[in-house]
Parts: C-alpha cells; structure tokens; sequence
C-alpha cells in the first residue's frame, strides 16, 4: 500500500490544532502558518560574495544580447532569477555583469561583455554571451556580477563553471585552489544544448539578495 | 594627441641612461619602495618579511627591519619614515630612522586591508570590509594613540587607496567602485564624491602644495583635480598600460607613474616620468613586470620605482637640476 506523506501545510496544520505550534497573539491558523512559512523563507541563505576586481566599468547598457554574430567564443546563456532571503522576487535590481572575452581580456575601451539589466516582473535575468577566456593573474572561467535593488544589500560576486579545466574535474575539492573561489556554491554545472549548427552551454545562476 | 604620434614621442623620450640612473640589488623580490622624509635613505618592503634600508646616495644598506611572521601586509610611505604592518586585529607603526618599539593599537571591524599616514605622522587611516558577509566598505580613522575618530562607508567592493592631504584636512579614498571620495578629517564629513571615472582607479595622491590631486587606473590616464573645488583640471595623455602607482616630486613639477599590462602582471611595462607643466612624458622607462610602487626624492631628483623583481630602479630627473 503505498504510504501518505503528509505536505508541510498539513503537517503545520496538525501542530496547530494539538496545541503544538502556539502564535503569542491570537491569531487565525491561516495567518499562524503564513507567518511560519515566511519565517522559512527568511532563512533562505543570500548568494556568497566575492570580490569586484579591478576591470568594473560603469555605465553599460542595458543588454541580454552580448555577442555579435561571427564572434570566437563558445556561446554561452546565463540565467537565473533574482529573489531576496524571503523568497520573493526583486522586481527592479539592476544586475550589471561582466567578463573578459574568449581569450582573457577585458574591454576597458568600450562595453563588450558588458551589460546593465533591469529585472522586470518576472524576476528573471538571461544573457546571451560567450564563456569567458582564461588569463594568467586570475586563472579560472568567471562572470563578475554587481546587483543592487532598493531596500537590500548590494552584492558582489562572481559564478565559475564546474567544467572549468582549473577545477580539475572535481569542483568539491578544488573550489578553493590557490584561494581563488570563496565558495563552492558559484561553482556553477553546464549544461550542454545543441542549437542549429553549434552547441550551446547553459549555466543556471540564481541570485539571493538580502534586505537592508 | 593620437595614439600613434604619443607612442613615436615616448620612444624618442625613452631610453639613454641620464646621471643618477642605477639599480640596488634589494637581496629579495621588493614589493614597494619609498624614500625618508629627511630624503637621505631609501627603504624597501621586501617579500623575504624585511624591510631595509639603503643610503640613497650611495646605495650602501643602512639597516634592515625584520617584520614579524604574522604582522601581515606592509604599507610604506614615501617622504615619511613610517612603516606599518596590518596583520589580524592591530596596526604595528615603527619609525624607520629611529630605533624603539613600534606604536601597537588594536583595529576596529573587520581585517584592515589599506593603510596611510597623515604627513604629520599624528593620523593613520585604514580601510576594511564593513562586516564578514556583504561587499561595503567602510574607512576609518585613528589619532596618533589609536584612538578612533570616525568610520564612514567608502562604497563597495574594497579600497584601492587612501591619501590624506598634505595639510592633513581631507582624505581620498578610491574605490573599486569606480567612485572617488573625500572626507573631512575632521568628522568623517563626505565633502566631495566623484563619479566621472567610468573605471577603477588604482593610484591618487595629493600634489606636496595640496593644490591638486591625481588619480590614475584602468583607463590609463592621469586625472589631475582641483583639489578645493574636486573639479576635473585637465588629464595627462593615454599612457600604454593601466596605471597602478604614482607619485608627485616634492617641487611640484613632476609625476612618476607605473602600471600593468591587462593581459598579465608578468609582462613589460613603462615607468614614465611626466613634465606637469607641459603635460608630457619627459622619460620613458622600461619595466620587466606590472610596476608595484614608485616614489620621488625629497629633493625632486631622483624617481624609483619596483616591478616585481629584486631591483629597485632609480631614474634620474634630468630637468630637476
């Protein structure tokens, strides 16, 4: 027979009518357990920071396109949505991102691999791009992020990728080779699409923003 | 002026050798390089954890500071003869020309990551992460017995430098960021915020007559500002690399700068030694790797500079005698 698994609502629920789960203040069950659930979701944890580096330029425009046709480099999709430590949508962050190109160099001239997002209602971001190049005084693949969004905290960090020669195959125990990552949650896993006439990797990057 | 007819013009001010040109041979990788306020010494923060001492002069080594495993990283500053070292909780400050202990006062916050002196030596300002999560900034000061007189936010994304005023009444602080702030030393007051470099800035300096100050990074050029009212006066011609450190000549009439390649730290680079009245390069000088620290003479003859080896390389001013 197969077994019911209660959901967590019912198992809430339960607690309340047993006098296990008791508000300070009367209050409906309903709103006891909306209070709880919000309560879980301020604990989700916010996306670690690392550092800003020396290559940030101000004043990108706002692009989710940021290769042209023809450009070396093997495209690359970036995308995730953007929430704050209570789960919800940070409609209106902007989401500044940056890279060196295919074989490590960064565009101080102008704006390329560079953009300026604005989140919008669906609390989304995706950007069209290249991975990045790899250069001697940084070594492993990286995105520079700079989020910032009225009424949370400022984040800067940065997303790796797990296929990242750097990492060895092994992104667990190499994350933090020569101190480079600070965090083996932005090693982030490619994912691999074919597109008519070249393949494409993905890589999923969900920023947590934390209130101010 | 284009970058071609700049490039033809610095390799015709590059190269011969001009009196007061040499090298010391330091004994260890140097990491930055400065001269003593009476400008009778040359002191050099080497990786092997000392600090040592030569006579300028002669390049005959004077003394050598043995810095303690754990003191952590070393700021040196030209034309003054202190040195500190900013490791864990405290701030350890010796006076190089004198012997004694070092002045030892606890940190406030998080792990001080930059440091400077107040020309009078009475002030030391130091940078760090405003908590262990989260990417602000914030700047302190502390009087000459440690005691802290402010800490204000300095942006995000960490420091890159912090320069007081020569007569000890503002501080800059620039960011990776990209904005330039100054602060009132007397509160912590922000008197000027700057937003017109698109990109970081990784060297600044006041000007010895405090009229002016410079900041110089990614984009390679000179930003020389009026130092009272933080407009932009005028900026020194695109130089071949992003510019990590600078420094003014005592007399006012000349800056050292030195920088990096973008592609690695490891490739050649140019010191150049500018003319700030006609806003040109008056020398061109090679340099093996990305350019650590430059600084001037107290009497305005001679610039040095480091770049990642055991050298420190002097370069004469021909056009200071």
């Amino acid at each position: 027979m197969k077994r019911h698994i209660p959901t967590r609502r019912q198992i809430l629920e339960s607690c309340i009518g047993r006098g296990l789960l008791i508000a300070s203040v009367p209050m409906t069950s309903s709103s006891l357990f909306a209070m709880w659930q919000q309560g879980e979701k301020m604990a989700a944890k916010p996306t670690s920071t690392d550092v800003l580096g020396p290559f940030f330029k101000k004043g990108a425009p706002n692009e989710s396109k940021l290769h042209a046709p023809g450009d070396p480099g093997f495209p690359l999709r970036v995308a995730g949505k953007v929430v704050n430590t209570r789960g919800e949508k940070v409609v209106g962050a902007r989401v500044e991102i940056w890279h060196a190109d295919h074989v490590g160099l960064y565009d101080l001239q102008g704006f390329r691999y560079r953009t300026k997002l604005l989140i919008e209602e669906k609390g989304e971001y995706s950007v069209d791009t290249i991975m990045p190049g790899h250069y001697d005084d940084r070594p492993a693949q990286h995105i520079h992020y700079l989020i910032s969004a009225p009424g949370h905290r400022t984040l800067v960090t940065q997303v790796y990728f797990a296929t990242d020669p750097w990492f060895e195959g092994d992104p667990d125990k190499n994350f933090n080779k020569r101190g480079l990552v600070s965090s083996r949650e932005l090693v982030r896993p490619v994912t691999l699409f074919e597109q008519p006439g070249a393949p494409r990797a993905t890589v999923g990057f969900d920023i947590c923003l934390e209130k101010s | 002026m284009k970058p071609l007819g700049f490039l033809l013009f610095a390799a015709m001010v590059c190269a011969e050798s001009v009196p007061g040109d040499r090298m010391i041979a330091a004994g260890a990788v140097v990491n930055s390089v400065s001269f003593t306020a009476d400008g009778k010494s040359i002191a050099a923060n080497c990786r092997d954890g000392k600090v040592r001492l030569w006579d300028a002069r002669t390049g005959v080594l004077q003394r050598t500071i043995p810095i303690e495993k754990g003191d952590g990283s070393v700021t040196l500053q030209s034309q003054s003869d202190l040195l500190a070292t900013v490791g864990g909780d405290k701030v350890k400050i010796w006076n190089v020309n004198a012997t004694g202990n070092a002045r030892v006062f606890p940190t406030v916050g998080q792990r001080t990551r930059r440091v400077s002196f107040s020309k009078d030596q009475q002030l030391t300002a130091g940078s760090s992460a405003t908590s262990d999560t989260g990417s602000e900034e914030t700047v302190r000061v502390y009087d000459a017995t440690g005691k802290e007189r402010f800490a204000v936010a300095a942006g995000i994304g960490g420091t890159s430098t912090l320069t007081f005023s020569p007569d000890g009444s503002i501080l800059i602080a620039t960011s990776y960021d990209t904005n330039i702030r100054a602060y009132s030393v007397r509160n912590g007051e922000l008197v000027r915020f700057i937003e017109d470099v698109p990109v970081a800035t990784f060297a600044a300096e006041f000007s010895p007559d405090g009229k002016v100050f410079a900041t110089a990074g990614a984009d390679r050029v000179v930003y020389l500002w009026d130092a009272k009212t933080g407009r932009l006066q005028r900026k020194l011609p695109e130089q071949p690399e992003m510019i990590s450190s600078l420094a003014f000549s005592p007399d006012n009439r000349f800056l050292v700068t030195g920088g990096f390649s973008v592609i690695t730290v490891k490739a050649p680079v140019k010191v150049m030694i500018w003319d700030l009245a006609s806003s040109k390069p008056i020398r061109t000088l090679d340099a093996p790797h990305m350019v650590g620290s430059v600084a001037f003479s107290t009497d305005s003859s001679l610039a040095a500079s480091t770049s990642g080896d055991d050298q420190i390389h002097i370069w004469g001013i021909p056009a200071s005698r």
